[in-house]
C-alpha cells in the first residue's frame, strides 16, 4: 500500500451515514413533534419525541451491529471479456459470535468508486458465510483494480444508510471484446495480405476425430463415425505447416484522435477473436505486436497468454519496430486498424 | 406476519385516540368495523375492472368525507374534524393497500393518531397504548424494511445460462428461518430498549416551560352536588361510583379521623333543592407570595397570626381530577391555598367566591378593552391547601356564652332564611334546642338527635304529600346525607342559628402503596356549617354511619389501590413533569451519585442504597470477569499482546534478510532462522513458543518477558554479551 493510500485510509471516516427519503421525513416529523412539545408543554408529546429519538438511536446501534465484523471477498470468473456480461461472485462472512447481520448491501469498488450493481444479503447468520453474485459488463479491455467493498445497510428502519469500506484489492485483466470471425479458410484469404494461400488438400497424418464446426471442409467428414454417433464428425490431421498462424497486430493509431484510438481497439478486438478461434480449432498461434510478442503456442490453455498481451496492449501514437519477424514456415496475418471482420 | 403487526400497530394507535373519548361512538364503531373488514380485502388480487371501480368508490367517499370534515372545521369543530379525517384516511389506506407504500402511509396516519391522542388524552391508558405501539412499531418497521428492500431492489437470482429472476418476497418473509421466534424476540428486546431510551429521553429533554397545563386535555367527569343548584336525592346517583377523583397527599401521614373535603356551600333552600344566592359576600383572599390566605369575612388578621395559623394547619397536596366544577376542595376549615411554582406567568389563578369557596380560574385578556376576564377552569389541578383541624381552643371558646353569642350581622341574613315549614318541624327544632344557650350547644343538640333518631339509607322513599324535609323527619325517618344536612340546616335556622349546607367529599381510602388519600365519587357527601359567633363557621355532620357496602375482595382491593398508585405516579411524574421537577431530579441524582461515591453526608435511605448497590456492583463485576474468562476474551487479549511482540520480531528478522514468506507460520520462520544461524534465532524460538502458549494454551502472558525476548531478537549481539547462555533449542 502506498503512503498516499495509507493516508487516505487513515483520513477516511470509519462509517458514513446518509439520510434516506424516509429518514429525512422521520427527522422532520421528530423536529415538528419537538416544537409542538415545547410550544404546548404537553408531556405526552415529549414522550413521543423521546420515542422518536430512541428509534433513531436504536437504528444507529442496530445498523452498527449489522455492519460489524463482516468480511467480504469476491470470486471473479476465470476470464473477463470487455462488453460481455459476467457474474462476479461475492461472499460475505459474518464473524460475529452471537448476532446475525440483516439486510446488508455490498457494492464492489473499482478504483475506489462503487459499481452500480449491488449484492443484497437478507440475513447472514453468525459465524456463517453467504455468497451471491452480480451481473456486470465492463466496457473496455485492460487492467481493472477492484479496490474493496462498500458494505452498507438501512437496517432496521430504513431511516439511514450506514456504510463502511472493506479493503480487499483484486486486480483483474479484462480481455478485448470478441466478435464473430469467418472460418479459417476465409480468414486466410482476408487477412493474409499479399501472401499466397497455402495449397489445399495437403494432409498430414491422421490425428483423430472431432465434432464438425462451421467452416470445416466437408470433405473431412468421417461419415461412418457420424452415422454411428448421430452427429457430424470430421477427421483431424497433423499438419504443422497448414495449421500454424502468426498474427501481426498493428496498434499505432492512424489518426491522433479518439476515432483513431477506436480503430485500434477494433483491431485488437479482432485479433483477440482470431486468436480464440484459431486456438479453438487447434492451430498453433504466434502473436507479434510492436510492444512484445507471444511465442508459438497451441491449445485452449494458452489463450490467457495471448489475451492478456492483447488486453494490456497500449495504443501507440508513433510507429515502432515489430517485436518479431514473420516465420518462414507460415504465412503472417496482419490485423490493422479499420479492418473489417 | 408483516400484515398482522401492521394492523396491530394501527389498532393500538386508534385505541389511544378512541380512549380519549373525543371520537363519536358512531365513528369509533365505523372505524372498527371497516378496519376489521379490510383485513379480508386484498385489492392487489382484484382484476383491472374491479380494481378501477373499487378505487372510484373510495375516491368518491374520500371527497365526501373531506367535504364533511371541512364543513365541520369551518363550523368550529376543528380538532374533531381533523381527527375524523385521519380515521377515514386510515381505513381508506387499509382498504386500498396494494403496495408497500400504502402500508407506509398507514404507519404515518397511525402515528398522527398517536399524536392526536397525546393532545386529547392523558390517562394511564395512553401509557399502555404507547408501550404497545413501541413494540408493534419496532416489529412493523423492521419487517417493512425487509419487505421493501426485497421488493424494490436487489433480491434477484442470477445464473450464467438464464435471465435473472426475482425471488418471491412473501415466501421469504413467511420463512421461519428469516422471521422466526428469535427474530421476533430480538426485535421485541429492541422495543424494550427503545421504550427505556424513550423514558430516559423524556426525563432528560430540557423543559422550557411547565407541564402544568397538559392536563387541559382530560375530559371532565360528571359529578353531582357542586353546581349552583342541588336537588335532594342526587347524591344517591354517585354512591356506587368508585372512580377516584381527588388524591390527597398528607405529609403529616394518614389522618386520624376522616376529613371533610369542603367544596360548595349553599344558602337557600326551597321545595327540595338548594341554591346559592348572589347576596353573599365574596371570600377574601389575601396574597402573600404564592400563598392565598382565606381570611374570615369580618376579621383582618396580622401576618404573625397568619403564620401561626399556617404553622398549625394540616398541609394537603391535592391532585384533582377534572370534574365539571372548578371549585378547589380542601379539608374544613381551609386557611390558605397555594398553587404550584409552575403557575407563575400563566393565566391560572384562584378566586374566592361566595360561601367560603375558592375556585380555579383562567384569565383571558380582552383585546379591545385590555381588561382581564376570568372564567372557571374545569380541568385537572394540582395545588396545596392548608386547613385548621381540631383547634385545641375551640371547645373552650365555644362553651363561652359571651364569645359565641355575638349577634349575626346583616351579611349573615341569607343564612337565616327559612322556607315555609310545617309547624311540627319548627316545634321539633324548638324542642331540641330548649335549654341550650349557645349556638354551638344548639347545633350539637340537633346533630345528636339526627344522628341517633334517624337512619341512613340509600333506598329512598318519598311521600309527595309533604315537604321533603318534613317527610324525612316525620314519615320516612331515613335518608342519606343531603336529607340529614338539609334537615339540620333548616331546624337550626328556624331557631335563629345561621347555617349553610356544604357539599364535598368525606373520608376516602388511605392508599398505603402511594401514601395518599384516594377520594372517590362515592365519597361525595353533604354536611352543615354553623355560624357560632366569634369562631366563625364550624362543621357539623349529622349523618349517621351508613350501611357497609359489599365486601371487596382483598386481592381486588390491593390491585385497585396499586393501579391507582400507578395512575397518580403517571400524573405526577409524566403528565405534570416540568422544569422544576427536572431540576429536582438532576439535584437528587447528583446527590445520590455523590453519596454513593462517598463524597457527601448520606441519609439513611442512601446509606441503605449504598450498602445494597456496592456489593451488587462488585458481584456484577465478578460475574462479568468470570463470563469473560469463560468466553476466552482474556485469552484473546493475551493472544493480541503476543501478536504485537511477534510483529516487532518479524521486522527485526526482515532487516537481517529473514523476511516471512507468504503463508509461512511463525514456527516455520523460527526453523528457518535456526537453519540460517540467525543470531536472534534462539530468542525468537522462545518468543514464538511463549506466544503460541498464550494463544492456544490459555497461558497468561508476561509482558516483560516477551519484551525482553523481542529485545534479544532485535539486538542479538548487544544482548548476547550480557545474557547467560540460552537453553537448548526448542525445535
Amino acid at each position: 500500500m502506498t503512503t498516499a493510500a495509507r493516508v487516505r485510509r487513515w483520513l477516511r471516516p470509519p462509517r458514513r451515514l446518509e439520510f434516506t427519503r424516509e429518514g429525512k421525513y422521520f427527522v422532520g416529523i421528530t423536529v415538528g413533534v419537538g416544537f409542538a412539545a415545547i410550544n404546548t408543554g404537553n408531556n405526552l408529546l415529549y414522550l413521543l419525541l423521546g420515542m422518536m429519538l430512541s428509534l433513531i438511536i436504536a437504528s444507529g446501534l442496530l445498523s452498527e451491529l449489522s455492519l460489524r465484523d463482516l468480511s467480504a471477498r469476491r470470486m471473479p470468473p476465470d476470464a473477463l471479456w470487455a462488453e460481455r456480461p459476467f457474474l462476479m461472485g461475492i461472499a460475505l462472512s459474518n464473524q460475529k459470535k452471537r448476532f446475525a447481520s440483516f439486510s446488508v448491501e455490498v457494492e464492489d469498488l473499482v478504483d475506489g468508486k462503487p459499481l452500480e450493481k449491488k449484492c443484497y444479503f437478507l440475513k447472514v447468520p453468525q459465524q456463517r458465510t453467504q455468497s451471491t453474485s452480480y451481473r456486470h459488463t465492463l466496457p473496455r479491455r485492460g487492467r481493472y483494480t477492484f479496490s474493496g467493498f462498500r458494505v452498507s445497510t438501512k437496517f432496521p428502519f430504513t431511516l439511514f444508510r450506514k456504510s463502511r469500506i472493506i479493503d480487499a484489492a483484486t486486480e483483474v485483466v479484462v480481455y478485448p471484446a470478441l466478435r464473430p470471425v469467418p472460418p479459417p479458410a476465409e480468414q486466410r484469404a482476408v487477412y493474409a495480405g499479399d501472401e499466397a494461400p497455402l495449397p489445399r488438400g495437403r494432409r498430414g497424418e491422421f490425428h483423430g476425430l472431432r465434432e464438425f464446426r462451421q467452416g470445416d471442409d466437408p470433405r473431412d467428414i468421417h461419415w461412418r463415425s457420424s452415422a454411428r454417433r448421430g452427429r457430424r464428425m470430421v477427421r483431424e490431421h497433423d499438419d504443422e505447416a497448414s495449421r500454424r498462424v502468426v498474427l501481426f497486430v498493428e496498434h499505432v493509431r492512424p489518426t491522433k484522435d479518439e476515432a483513431g484510438a477506436a480503430l485500434v481497439e477494433g483491431a485488437i478486438s479482432l485479433a483477440a477473436s482470431l486468436v480464440v478461434d484459431y486456438l479453438e480449432r487447434g492451430y498453433v498461434v504466434r502473436l507479434v505486436t510492436r510492444c512484445g510478442q507471444v511465442p508459438w503456442a497451441q491449445g485452449r490453455g494458452t489463450q490467457a497468454r495471448f489475451l492478456e498481451q492483447l488486453a494490456l496492449l497500449p495504443v501507440l501514437d508513433e510507429m515502432r519496430p515489430w517485436s518479431g519477424e514473420p516465420d518462414g514456415g507460415s504465412a503472417p496475418q496482419y490485423v490493422v486498424p479499420g479492418q473489417a471482420a | 406476519m408483516h400484515k398482522t403487526v401492521s394492523y396491530l400497530m394501527c389498532a393500538v394507535a386508534f385505541l389511544a385516540l378512541a380512549l380519549s373519548r373525543e371520537l363519536e361512538p358512531l365513528v369509533v364503531g365505523a372505524v372498527v368495523v371497516i378496519g376489521l373488514g379490510s383485513w379480508f380485502v386484498e385489492p392487489s388480487r382484484f382484476d383491472g375492472k374491479l380494481l378501477s371501480r373499487w378505487t372510484l368508490v373510495w375516491n368518491v367517499l374520500a371527497i365526501l368525507v373531506f367535504g364533511a370534515c371541512v364543513f365541520n372545521a369551518v363550523r368550529g369543530d376543528l380538532l374533531p374534524a381533523g381527527v375524523e379525517l385521519i380515521c377515514f384516511l386510515l381505513v381508506n389506506k387499509l382498504m386500498n393497500r396494494t403496495k408497500s407504500r400504502d402500508y407506509q402511509h398507514a404507519y404515518v396516519l397511525s402515528f398522527l393518531m398517536l399524536v392526536a391522542g397525546a393532545a386529547l388524552s392523558s390517562d394511564l391508558t395512553y401509557a399502555l397504548c404507547f408501550l404497545f405501539y413501541v413494540v408493534f412499531a419496532t416489529w412493523t418497521l423492521t419487517l417493512f424494511h425487509l419487505r421493501r428492500e426485497m421488493e424494490d431492489n436487489y433480491l434477484l437470482k442470477h445464473s450464467d445460462d438464464a435471465q435473472s429472476e426475482r425471488v418471491a418476497v412473501e415466501r421469504i418473509l413467511n420463512s421461519r428461518r428469516i422471521v422466526g421466534g428469535s427474530f421476533l424476540a430480538g426485535t421485541a428486546l429492541v422495543s424494550v430498549g427503545v421504550s427505556i431510551m424513550a423514558c430516559v429521553a423524556f426525563f432528560l429533554i430540557p423543559r422550557f416551560g411547565f407541564g402544568f397545563f397538559a392536563a387541559h386535555g382530560r375530559k371532565a367527569q360528571p359529578t353531582v352536588g357542586f353546581t349552583d343548584r342541588v336537588e335532594l336525592g342526587e347524591y344517591g346517583q354517585v354512591q356506587d361510583n368508585p372512580q377516584v377523583v381527588v388524591r390527597v397527599e398528607l405529609p403529616a401521614g394518614p389522618p386520624t379521623e376522616p376529613l371533610h373535603l369542603r367544596g360548595v356551600a349553599f344558602d337557600h333552600y326551597q321545595g327540595g333543592h338548594w341554591t346559592r344566592t348572589a347576596r353573599i359576600e365574596a371570600t377574601k383572599l389575601v396574597r402573600r407570595g404564592r400563598l392565598a390566605f382565606v381570611d374570615p369575612p369580618t376579621q383582618k388578621l396580622s401576618a404573625e397570626v397568619r403564620e401561626r395559623i399556617l404553622g398549625g394547619a394540616l398541609e394537603q397536596r391535592i391532585y384533582l381530577d377534572p370534574l365539571d366544577t372548578s371549585v378547589l376542595f380542601a379539608a374544613s376549615d381551609p386557611v390558605a391555598y397555594e398553587l404550584p411554582p409552575g403557575h407563575a406567568g400563566t393565566d391560572l389563578d384562584i378566586e374566592g367566591r361566595r360561601g367560603g369557596e375558592v375556585y380555579a380560574v383562567e384569565g383571558h385578556v380582552d383585546v379591545t378593552t385590555g381588561h382581564v376576564a376570568y372564567t372557571e377552569r374545569k380541568s385537572a389541578m394540582r395545588y396545596t391547601a392548608y386547613s385548621r383541624l381540631g383547634r385545641t381552643d375551640l371547645g373552650r371558646l365555644l362553651s363561652d356564652v359571651a364569645y359565641t353569642e355575638i349577634e349575626p350581622g346583616p351579611e349573615l341574613r341569607t343564612y337565616l332564611a327559612v322556607p315555609p315549614l310545617a309547624t311540627r318541624v319548627t316545634d321539633l327544632a324548638k324542642a331540641l334546642v330548649a335549654g341550650h344557650k349557645t349556638r354551638w350547644a344548639k347545633a350539637h343538640a340537633v346533630e345528636a338527635y339526627l344522628r341517633t333518631r334517624l337512619r341512613y339509607t340509600l333506598d329512598l322513599k318519598r311521600d309527595e304529600r309533604f315537604d321533603p324535609i318534613e317527610d324525612f323527619l316525620f314519615v320516612q325517618k331515613a335518608g342519606h346525607c343531603e336529607y340529614f344536612a338539609s334537615a339540620m340546616a333548616l331546624l337550626l335556622r328556624s331557631v335563629g342559628v345561621p347555617t349553610r349546607m356544604v357539599s364535598g367529599f368525606y373520608g376516602g381510602e388511605w392508599n398505603q402503596y402511594g401514601k395518599y388519600l384516594a377520594v372517590r365519587q362515592r365519597d361525595a357527601h353533604a354536611w352543615v356549617e354553623v355560624w357560632v359567633g366569634g369562631a366563625g363557621w364550624v362543621t357539623f355532620d349529622p349523618t349517621p354511619g351508613g350501611a357497609a357496602g359489599a365486601e371487596e375482595s382483598r386481592i381486588f382491593l390491593r390491585m385497585r389501590l396499586l393501579m391507582d398508585t400507578v395512575q397518580l405516579a403517571w400524573f405526577k411524574y409524566v403528565i405534570e413533569y416540568d422544569l422544576g421537577k427536572q431540576v429536582d431530579l438532576a439535584r437528587s441524582t447528583g446527590r445520590v451519585l455523590s453519596e454513593l461515591g462517598g463524597g457527601g453526608k448520606s441519609t439513611g435511605t442512601l446509606e441503605r442504597l449504598r450498602r445494597t448497590v456496592r456489593p451488587g456492583l462488585v458481584l456484577a463485576l465478578l460475574c462479568v470477569l468470570v463470563v469473560t474468562l469463560r468466553r476466552g476474551r482474556w485469552r484473546g487479549s493475551a493472544a493480541k499482546v503476543g501478536d504485537l511482540h511477534l510483529a516487532k520480531a518479524y521486522v527485526a528478522l526482515e532487516k537481517r534478510g529473514l523476511a516471512r514468506g507468504l503463508g509461512e507460520t511463525a514456527r516455520e520462520l523460527a526453523r528457518r532462522a535456526i537453519a540460517e544461524r540467525d543470531p536472534g534465532a534462539e530468542a525468537f524460538v522462545r518468543l514464538v513458543e511463549r506466544c503460541y502458549a498464550a494463544r492456544y494454551g490459555s497461558e497468561a502472558v508476561d509482558r516483560a518477558e516477551l519484551a525482553a525476548l523481542v529485545q534479544k531478537v532485535v539486538r542479538p549481539a548487544k544482548v548476547a554479551r550480557t545474557a547467560a547462555p540460552g537453553p537448548a533449542m526448542l525445535l
